[in-house]
């Protein structure tokens, strides 16, 4: 099967082999009081600014920027695309999360790094 | 003591997490997917341009003015009745060239169901009331908007395009310009 798939498209060639360093790092031992909840803030912020600049780009394929045309090309987004509303939501409710979320990951790092400074 | 059956702790978070990622992966890719294809997938046509009746031609006697109502195309299922937009129809005499539109606040006048009145003269000709387009012009602000207007079997049908409102007073069509703003 998988030499179909590698006959069959390059490019999954390319997924399948990265499916191997993926779960490598997934897999991969970390010291056991690393293994916190507080630490979930980064990768968190990097999965909302990925988010971010996805619907970014979206909402930037039919929002116009202009005095003139903002507020109509805002109407079909919200009543004519598909799921346009919803991409928007998600943006506008993503950048209040990101602020928060990045907040949180640099308290933690200050903190973090603050205590290990003092143990060490 | 383990068997080849017995799946591990660890095992068992991470096909969870697989698992629970996958549907979060989900439900934010298939919004995505859908707002890319959607203009391919979105049947409708701009309900802008769509012709709405209101009312029978002989609801409107020549040389009269009379008060009809007709439901806003562009609307949302929150809306309500507040899409019910109230309008004057006059009918000329034959052959008049198309009249006036223009907004009416006077008092005293009835309000049916929303705030804003719409005075829209239209001209039918007696004898030719047969699919004829015409047209009328509303004020729109500073700016004027044609309102295409024509008999469809009987009824008098007007395309009334995205009606004017405060966050939008110039009523542009999306993605185009007015037909004929002036």
């Amino acid at each position: 099967m998988r030499r179909l798939i590698t006959h069959w498209s390059p490019g999954l060639t390319g997924a399948l082999q990265l499916a191997a360093p993926i779960r490598e790092a997934a897999e991969h031992p970390v010291p056991r009081n690393t293994a916190s909840w507080w630490y979930v803030f980064g990768s968190a912020a990097l999965v909302v600014f990925l988010l971010q600049f996805v619907t970014g780009i979206l909402l930037a394929l039919i929002y116009v920027p202009s005095a003139s045309e903002a507020w109509s090309s805002l109407q079909a987004l919200n009543h004519d695309v598909t799921l346009g509303w919803f991409i928007r939501a998600l943006h506008g409710w993503g950048s209040n999360f990101m602020v928060a979320i990045v907040l949180i990951h640099m308290v933690q790092v200050f903190l973090f790094a603050l205590t290990s400074f003092r143990a060490s | 003591m383990s068997n080849e059956n017995t799946i591990s702790r660890r095992g068992l978070f991470m096909k969870m997490g697989i698992l629970f990622n996958g549907l979060v992966a989900a439900a934010l890719a298939v919004p995505v997917v859908r707002f890319l294809l959607s203009s391919i997938t979105r049947g409708r046509a701009n309900a802008y341009l769509s012709w709405v009746s209101v009312g029978s031609v002989t609801e409107f006697p020549e040389g009269e003015t009379r008060l009809a109502t007709f439901r806003n195309p562009y609307v949302t299922p929150t809306d309500g009745t507040t899409v019910d937009t109230a309008c004057w129809v006059r009918r000329v005499a034959e052959r008049t060239i198309p009249g006036f539109c223009g907004q009416l606040r006077a008092p005293g006048l009835p309000r049916p169901l929303v705030s804003a009145i719409w005075l829209v003269h239209v001209s039918v000709p007696r004898r030719r009331v047969l699919p004829r387009r015409l047209a009328c012009l509303r004020s729109a602000g500073a700016r004027a908007v044609r309102i295409s207007v024509q008999s469809r079997g009987g009824l008098v049908t007007i395309q009334a395009g995205e009606l004017p409102t405060p966050g939008s007073p110039t009523a542009s069509l999306v993605g185009k310009k007015p037909p004929c703003a002036a």
